[in-house]
C-alpha cells in the first residue's frame, strides 16, 4: 500500500529531471514528519522483503544492485546524454559507478522540499523515468531505481556533477547521513554512485568481475559508441567494451567460435513512431539456436511478444523469398523450427511502457509488440533478401536441409514403430522369413528381381535361409536416360527385414535378425547397379553392419562348362582361362620351327615352364595397358643391360622414359630450367582400362590446357618384367619372339595326344592358342543372371554352405562402390561418361 | 590416419576407426539425415545409360584381371 501512495505521489510531482530552474518553494500542505515517514516506510519495506524488489539476496539480487544503477546511466545514454560509464569493483567490496551524462538535478522537490537529488534516492519510484518526455524508453528491471540499491547497501554516497559544481550526499541503510553538500567547483558532467551492499540483506556480498564484465559487454553491444569500462581493484583486471558495430558486432560476437554459413551478420533497424526494432542475426553451422532479446535493455530472458514477432516475420519472410527463387520447392513448406537450427540473433527493441511478466518477470507482455516487430521485421528482412541473394539462399538451402533432416527422422521413427509390433507374422509381405531364430545361424539374401527370387525361394533352405526379392525400379528422366533407384517401399521393408532400425536414434546394428546378409545380383549392368546401390546404403546408413562382418556379395557362376557330359561351374573369368590353359597343355607338345631345317621340340612339362613365363607376359601387359603403355612399344624399349624404363613422362609432344630416378630428376630439372615453372599432373589416365587411346588424350589435353604440365607415370611393373624376360632368355628366348609379325619362321607348332593341332607365329600368341585347344571339345555357357538357373542349381552353385563362395564386405570394398556411385550419380556429366568407359567391367567385377 | 569425406558436405573428417566418428561417413547427424531423406525420397538414383553401346561394351570380351 505505502509503496503505491508514494509512487502516486512522486509521479504526480516528479520534478523536470533535466530541468535547470530552481524549483519553488516548499509547498506548506505536506508536512515534513509525515513525508519523512513514507520514506522511512519504504525504506524499510524494501530491507523488510529484498526479495520482492530485486528477485532474491543470492549472488543474482546481489549483481542486480549493479543492474539498477547501470540502467539509470544507460537510459542517460540511451538518450543521447552519455557516452562512457565506468564500473568499478573496489577492493573494499564497493562498487563505483560513474558516467559523463547529464547528473541528478539538485533543486529543491517541491513537494518533499528537499534536494531533488535526495528524493531520488530514498523515495522509491522517484526520478525522471515515469516523464515519458524526458525519457522516451528506460530500462531497470522492476523499475524500483537507485533507491532499492541504497536501502540495500551498509552504505552509499552520491555524486552528481552538473551545472558547474559537484554535489555529494552519503546514506547509511537508505537513510541520508549527510545532507546535500556542494563540494566545489568542477566542468565535468554526470553521476558516481558509490555502495557497499549491506552483508546484513546478502547471502554474499562479493562480487563476481565475469558477470559484470559480461553485463557490461552486452550493454555495450546493445548500444552503440557507448564505452562501459570495468576495472576491478581487487585484481587489476580491466576491460573496456565499444562496439560501433552495435548489435552486429553482438552477432558476431556470439558466433565467434562457431563455422558460419554467411559471412556477413544480417542487420536490420527500423523506428516506428515509439518503437525502434533492431534485429542482427547469423547462420552457423550448428544445431543449436542461440537468441538474445532485449527490451530497453533489459535480457528478457524468457522471450515474449516481440520474440514472437520475430520468429513469425523470420519464417515467413525466408519461406517466401526462398520459393520466389525456387531454392524452396513448390509445396516445401519449412517451419519455425527449421529456421531455428544454428541461428544466432540478437532482437533488441526500445519501447515505452513495457509490461514484464513470467517467473523471474523477463518476459514481455505487450500484445501489441508482435504485430509491430513482426511487420517492421517482414519489410526489412525482405528488402535485406533481395539486396543479398546469396546469404538469403544460403539460408533458406541450410533451412531445408534442417527439414529434410527433420522429415527423414520422422520416417525413421515411423518405421522403428512399426518395427516395434513386428512379429513373424507381421513381417513386410514380399519377405519370405525362414523359421530359425537362431541370430548366429541364420542368413538374409536380398535377390535381385521377382522371379530370381521365386527360384531363390524353391531352392532355399527355409530353416536358417530368408528371402528378400528386390528389384530395382527404373524412372524414366526427361525420357533420355532409365535411371535406377532403390525404391522408398523397398527400403522401408529392408529395413524392417533387418530389425535393426535407421537413422540417427533408431538404428541399433545387435537387433540384427540375421548373422548374413547376402546381396545376390545378376552378373550385368543392372545387377551391378542395384548392388552399388545396396552397398552403398549399408555403407552410408549401416556401416557398423559391414564393420561387423555382416553383410556378403554371393558369387554366383558365370559360366556352366560341359565336358564329356559332366557339368561344371566357373565362377570367373580368370579361373576360366586357368582352367582352358589346364586342359589344353594336357598331352600337349611343341616344335619351334626356327627355319633353315632348326628345331626346338617340347614336351609338356617344358612346355607348362614356358606357358608359366608367357602368363608372366601377359600379366605385365595388361598392367601396362592400364598404364596407357602399348606393350609392344614398352617391350622395345628395354635397354641392352637388360632395363626397362621406371618412368613414362607425358606431356606435349612424345612420350619419353626414364630409366631411374637420377634420369627423372636430371630431366625435370631441365624442363624447369627451360620452361620455368612444371607442375606435375596427377596420372588419372593410369587408372584407364583400355591405354593407348587415353594417352593421347591426355596428351591433347595437356597442350590446351596445361602447356609446362608433365604427368609423371610409375611403372612399378618394370623390375618384374625385366626378370620374366631374363627368365625366357635363360630358356633360349627373345623380347623380338613377342614382337615378330606375320608367318614366321620361327613357327611354333602345337600338337596335341589326340591329333590335333595348331600353328602360330608369334610366342604371344601361344598361350591363347593352348586355351583354343583346352576349349575344343567343351560347351560353354556364359549365365547373364540368376533367372537362367533353376532353383537346384541355384542352390547348389550360390545359396548352400557347403558349395557356395561368399565374399565378405569390407568397409573398403563398400567405400569403392560407395565412390562409383558417387561418380556416376553425380553431377559432372563428362567425369560420369569417361568412368563409364573405363570402368565398365569393373562395376561388374568390383567386390571380387 | 584416414581421411574421408563427408558424403554429403564434404568436409574432410579424419579417423582412427570408424566408431571415431558417429556418424560414419559423415560428418553430422544432419548429413547423415539429409542423405536417408533421399534414400527414402528415391533421389539416390544410378544413372542409366542408353542401353546399347554400354551392353554391347560390356558383354563382349571377357574382362582383364590381375
Amino acid at each position: 500500500m505505502t509503496e503505491k501512495k508514494d509512487k502516486e505521489e512522486v509521479v504526480a510531482v516528479a520534478a523536470p529531471a533535466d530541468s535547470g530552474a530552481s524549483a519553488p518553494a516548499l509547498d506548506g500542505s505536506e508536512g515534513y514528519t509525515a513525508s519523512n515517514i513514507r520514506v522511512l516506510g519504504g525504506i524499510e519495506a524494501v530491507r523488510l522483503r529484498p526479495a520482492m524488489y530485486i528477485g532474491d539476496t543470492s549472488q543474482r539480487g546481489l549483481h542486480h544492485l549493479i543492474e539498477e544503477v547501470l540502467a539509470n546511466s544507460v537510459d542517460e545514454a540511451m538518450a543521447g546524454k552519455c557516452k562512457n560509464i565506468d564500473i568499478i569493483l573496489c577492493a573494499d567490496g564497493s562498487c563505483s559507478i560513474t558516467d559523463d551524462g547529464s547528473g541528478i538535478p539538485v533543486d529543491t522537490h517541491e513537494a518533499t522540499g528537499k534536494s531533488a537529488l535526495e528524493v531520488v534516492m530514498t523515495i522509491l519510484h522517484a526520478g525522471g523515468k515515469f516523464d515519458h518526455d524526458t525519457y522516451k524508453v528506460s530500462g531497470g528491471l522492476h523499475g524500483v531505481g537507485v533507491t532499492c540499491v541504497n536501502a540495500l547497501s551498509e552504505w552509499m554516497t552520491t555524486e552528481s556533477r552538473r551545472g558547474g559544481a559537484a554535489y555529494f550526499q552519503e546514506y547509511a541503510r537508505g537513510v541520508p547521513v549527510t545532507p546535500v553538500e556542494r563540494r566545489g567547483v568542477t566542468k565535468a558532467r554526470g553521476t558516481r554512485q558509490t555502495f557497499k551492499p549491506d552483508a546484513e540483506i546478502f547471502e554474499t556480498v562479493e562480487f563476481k568481475y565475469e558477470i559484470v564484465a559480461a553485463r557490461a559487454r552486452e550493454l555495450a553491444f546493445l548500444n552503440s559508441g557507448l564505452r562501459i569500462s570495468v576495472k576491478d581493484e581487487r585484481t587489476d583486471k580491466a576491460e573496456s567494451f565499444y562496439y560501433e558495430g552495435g548489435l552486429a558486432a553482438f552477432a558476431e560476437h556470439l558466433n565467434l567460435d562457431k563455422h558460419v554459413i554467411h559471412p556477413e551478420v544480417v542487420y536490420l533497424q527500423k523506428q516506428e513512431g515509439n518503437y525502434q526494432v533492431e534485429v542482427a542475426l547469423q547462420y552457423n553451422d550448428g544445431y543449436a539456436e542461440t537468441v538474445l532479446s532485449f527490451v530497453n535493455n533489459v535480457n528478457t530472458v524468457e522471450g515474449g511478444t516481440h520474440l514472437s514477432g520475430f520468429r513469425a516475420a523470420l519464417t515467413r519472410t525466408f519461406n517466401q523469398y526462398g520459393k520466389s527463387l525456387g531454392v524452396l520447392k513448390e509445396g516445401e513448406q519449412l517451419t519455425g523450427e527449421d529456421y531455428r537450427e544454428g541461428l544466432t540473433a540478437v532482437v533488441s527493441i526500445k519501447m515505452p511502457d513495457p509490461q514484464f511478466e513470467g517467473q523471474t518477470k523477463t518476459k514481455l507482455g505487450n500484445r501489441d509488440v508482435q504485430g509491430i516487430v513482426e511487420q517492421l521485421t517482414n519489410d526489412t528482412l525482405g528488402t535485406y533478401c533481395e539486396e543479398h541473394p546469396r546469404t538469403a539462399k544460403s539460408i533458406c538451402g541450410k533451412a531445408s536441409e534442417a527439414a529434410r533432416a527433420r522429415e527423414a527422422a520422422r520416417k525413421a521413427r515411423d518405421l522403428a514403430r512399426r518395427k516395434g509390433a513386428l512379429s513373424n507374422s507381421d513381417l513386410p509381405g514380399k519377405l519370405a522369413d525362414c523359421s530359425s531364430r537362431d541370430v548366429e545361424t541364420t542368413e538374409l539374401f536380398l535377390v535381385e528381381g521377382i522371379s530370381a527370387g521365386g527360384t531363390a525361394k524353391q531352392g532355399r533352405d527355409r530353416v536358417f535361409q530368408a528371402i528378400l526379392p528386390l528389384r530395382g525400379v527404373v524412372i524414366n528422366v526427361e525420357k533420355t536416360t532409365l535411371d535406377k533407384v532403390l525404391a522408398n517401399e523397398e527400403i522401408r521393408t529392408l529395413v524392417s527385414a533387418l530389425g535393426t532400425g535407421i537413422g540417427a536414434e533408431e538404428f541399433d546394428p545387435s537387433k540384427i535378425r540375421y548373422n548374413k546378409i547376402i546381396i545376390m545380383t545378376d552378373a550385368d549392368v543392372d545387377g551391378a547397379h542395384i548392388r552399388t546401390l545396396l552397398l552403398t546404403f549399408f555403407f552410408r546408413q549401416t556401416p557398423q553392419l559391414i564393420e561387423q562382418g555382416h553383410i556378403f556379395v554371393a558369387q554366383p557362376p558365370l559360366y556352366r562348362v560341359k565336358r564329356k557330359g559332366r557339368e561344371e561351374y566357373v565362377y570367373d573369368d580368370k579361373h576360366l582361362q586357368q582352367w582352358l590353359q589346364r586342359l589344353g597343355v594336357e598331352g600337349t607338345g611343341l616344335t619351334i620351327d626356327w627355319g633353315a631345317g632348326k628345331t626346338t621340340t617340347m614336351g609338356e612339362e617344358d612346355l607348362k615352364k614356358l606357358l608359366a613365363l608367357c602368363e608372366r607376359v601377359e600379366g605385365h601387359a595388361a598392367v601396362l595397358r592400364r598404364r596407357g603403355v602399348k606393350f609392344g612399344e614398352y617391350l622395345r624399349l628395354r635397354r641392352s643391360g637388360g632395363g626397362f624404363p621406371m618412368y613414362a613422362i607425358r606431356s606435349a609432344g612424345p612420350t619419353q622414359y626414364m630409366y631411374s630416378e637420377e634420369e627423372l630428376r636430371a630431366f625435370l630439372d631441365e624442363e624447369t630450367r627451360r620452361k620455368g615453372e612444371v607442375e606435375i599432373v596427377e596420372e588419372e589416365a593410369a587408372k584407364g582400362e583400355d591405354g593407348a587411346p587415353k594417352a593421347e588424350a591426355t596428351e591433347d589435353a595437356a597442350l590446351v590446357d596445361r602447356p609446362v604440365s608433365v604427368q609423371i607415370v610409375e611403372l612399378h611393373e618394370s623390375r618384374e618384367a625385366a626378370k620374366t624376360v631374363e627368365m625366357l632368355e635363360a630358356l633360349g628366348f627373345t623380347v623380338e619372339d613377342f614382337l615378330r609379325e606375320g608367318e614366321g619362321p620361327p613357327a611354333y607348332r602345337l600338337r596335341t595326344d589326340s591329333g590335333e593341332e595348331a600353328v602360330v607365329y608369334n610366342l604371344g600368341e601361344v598361350l591363347p592358342a593352348i586355351r583354343e585347344l583346352g576349349r575344343r571339345g567343351l560347351e560353354i555357357q556364359r549365365y547373364k543372371g540368376l533367372g537362367e538357373m533353376n532353383a537346384e542349381e541355384l542352390a547348389g552353385t550360390t545359396m548352400n554352405p557347403r558349395s557356395r563362395t561368399l565374399l565378405k564386405v569390407s568397409i573398403n570394398n563398400a567405400a569403392d562402390a560407395d565412390r562409383i556411385f558417387m561418380v556416376l550419380a553425380g553431377k559432372d556429366v563428362a567425369l560420369r561418361r569417361k568412368y563409364i568407359e573405363e570402368h565398365a567391367l569393373e562395376v561388374r567385377n568390383l567386390d571380387v | 590416419m584416414p581421411i574421408i569425406a563427408c558424403r554429403r558436405c564434404g568436409k574432410a573428417l579424419q579417423y582412427e576407426q570408424i566408431k571415431d566418428l558417429p556418424y560414419f561417413p559423415f560428418c553430422s547427424k544432419r548429413c547423415k539425415l539429409v542423405d536417408l531423406g533421399k534414400w527414402f525420397n528415391e533421389e539416390h538414383r544410378m544413372p542409366g545409360e542408353k542401353p546399347a553401346e554400354e551392353d554391347e561394351a560390356n558383354d563382349g570380351a571377357p574382362p582383364h584381371r590381375e
